[in-house]
């Protein structure tokens, strides 16, 4: 596959989730990838009434869809891949890598580094996020279904790597915030006294998975009151 | 550029920065800590932008978009915090904290009703997903994805025209607004990223590197102070 066509398809990929409806969810982002690649400009559609998975692996999945549509089957195929490559890369992108990378550019910029930060995260994100769309096409047309182990095992490896750095990152920008803020003062100053409540109230909403809205009016609430009295 | 023309420029961007929601490349530029430091640049500050983006982004750090769930608008909440706060600064001149304590509750409301006009947008997607079955030429089909993409970037317009219109009915309130220090917003904000954070990568296992993560840091400042 030339470069032109790998760049071609990544072009296209990038409008994959435009147009999600509840009904047919990415169909239509499908139907358009697919008539990109017809040469009578005719409409080619999916074999399902809808299709659904992880935005950045759907690339992959599409290369496997162009690769085995005339095959018997292949309709039950895609909805198993979407539906397991959906589950895991979910978990990756939205769960894992994404909040890791904006936890490690806003160390960054409470450090004091803002650029350094936004390039960091957006660098770090990209990487593996625009990195598996823009390969994944080829390597779903080349292998087909044969390559979704490659796939997923790769995905549990990434995730196993990065897990215990979002743990270390978190720790680090607890610190850092801590530490950076009351840098020019000494080790304990009021800083400390409002953050560790709060950090306390938080953890209480995070445990119960309580809307982060509400502790956010709570830990606002707090400032505004402890601010009249100090 | 005159105050009017900021304003402008900035809805503009923030359509085009919603965008990137789910529409157009998900590359992450729509995510608070980014889109209000891109809306900072178009004001003409950009280190206010990051330090708002870093304030705004932990309260939806934790908010994913798995299967067909409709999490809180966290692209709205930047989007529409980083208008009013940019808006409130460039006419009115107030201090950091005030805008920023206004802007945070601004983006919260965001959060919530930028969700419901997210659904709205998805049902207009299903009627242009209806019209695509029945066309048969490719040009046809690119058509109804521009029509989505413009919806999404008016639904990012509007949001930003609704917050600059709020940012400037707040300015006469402003000086009633408490002037609560930055570091005070901050823990205020980033507590709730960091909590959820650990919760979502799984408290049990993360504790570790969570304590390696603290303690090196411990060390690291210990080692430049004393």
């Amino acid at each position: 596959m030339g470069t032109g066509k790998v760049l071609k398809n990544y072009l296209v990929q990038l409008l994959i989730q435009n147009s999600w409806s509840f009904t047919m969810e990415q169909k239509p982002g499908l139907t358009f990838l697919l008539s990109a690649r017809s040469r009578k400009n005719q409409v080619i559609r999916p074999p399902k009434a809808t299709f659904n998975t992880n935005p950045y692996l759907a690339s992959f999945l599409t290369g496997v869809i162009v690769r085995e549509q005339h095959k018997k089957g292949a309709e039950g195929v895609s909805s198993i891949l979407e539906s397991t490559l959906a589950a895991h890369g979910d978990d990756l992108y939205w769960r894992v890598l994404r909040p890791a990378a904006l936890l490690a550019g806003m160390v960054l910029v409470i450090a004091g580094q803002p650029l350094a930060g936004l390039c960091v995260f957006l660098v770090g994100f990209n990487l593996f996020a625009q990195g598996e769309r823009l390969v994944g096409y080829a390597r779903g047309l080349k292998k087909g279904r044969k390559a979704f182990t490659e796939v997923v095992t790769s995905i549990t490896r990434i995730k196993k790597i990065v897990l215990p750095l979002a743990g270390g990152l978190v720790g680090l920008l607890c610190a850092v915030f801590i530490f950076n803020l009351d840098a020019s003062r000494s080790l304990v100053t009021e800083g400390w006294f409002v953050f560790i409540p709060l950090f306390g109230i938080s953890f209480v909403f995070a445990f119960f998975r309580i809307s982060p809205v509400f502790n956010l009016l709570v830990n606002l609430l707090i400032v505004v009151v402890l601010g009249g009295f100090l | 550029m005159s105050a009017q023309l900021t304003i402008v420029v900035m809805c503009i961007l923030s359509g085009l920065l919603i965008l990137d929601k789910y529409s157009f490349g998900e590359f992450g530029v729509s995510q608070p800590l980014v889109s209000a430091s891109v809306l900072g640049f178009a004001a003409g500050d950009f280190i206010s932008g990051v330090l708002l983006g870093v304030l705004l982004q932990p309260v939806w750090l934790v908010e994913l978009p798995i299967g067909r769930k409709v999490p809180l608008d966290a692209q709205a909440a930047g989007i529409s915090g980083a208008v009013a706060f940019f808006t409130m600064r460039i006419l009115g001149n107030p201090s950091f904290e005030r805008a920023a304590l206004l802007s945070i509750v601004v983006a919260t409301a965001a959060s919530l009703w930028g969700g419901f006009l997210d659904t709205y947008l998805r049902g207009l997607n299903g009627i242009l997903a209806k019209r695509l079955e029945r066309v048969n030429h490719r040009r046809q089909v690119l058509y109804i994805h521009i029509a989505a993409l413009d919806a999404a970037f008016m639904r990012g317009v509007f949001l930003a025209i609704v917050a600059a219109v709020i940012g400037i009915l707040i300015l006469p309130l402003l000086d009633m607004i408490p002037r609560i220090p930055l570091d005070w917003l901050l823990a205020a904000t980033l507590s709730i990223g960091l909590t959820g954070a650990l919760v979502l990568f799984g408290l049990k296992k993360r504790l570790i590197p969570f304590f390696v993560g603290f303690a090196a840091w411990v060390v690291v400042w210990a080692l430049v102070r004393f």
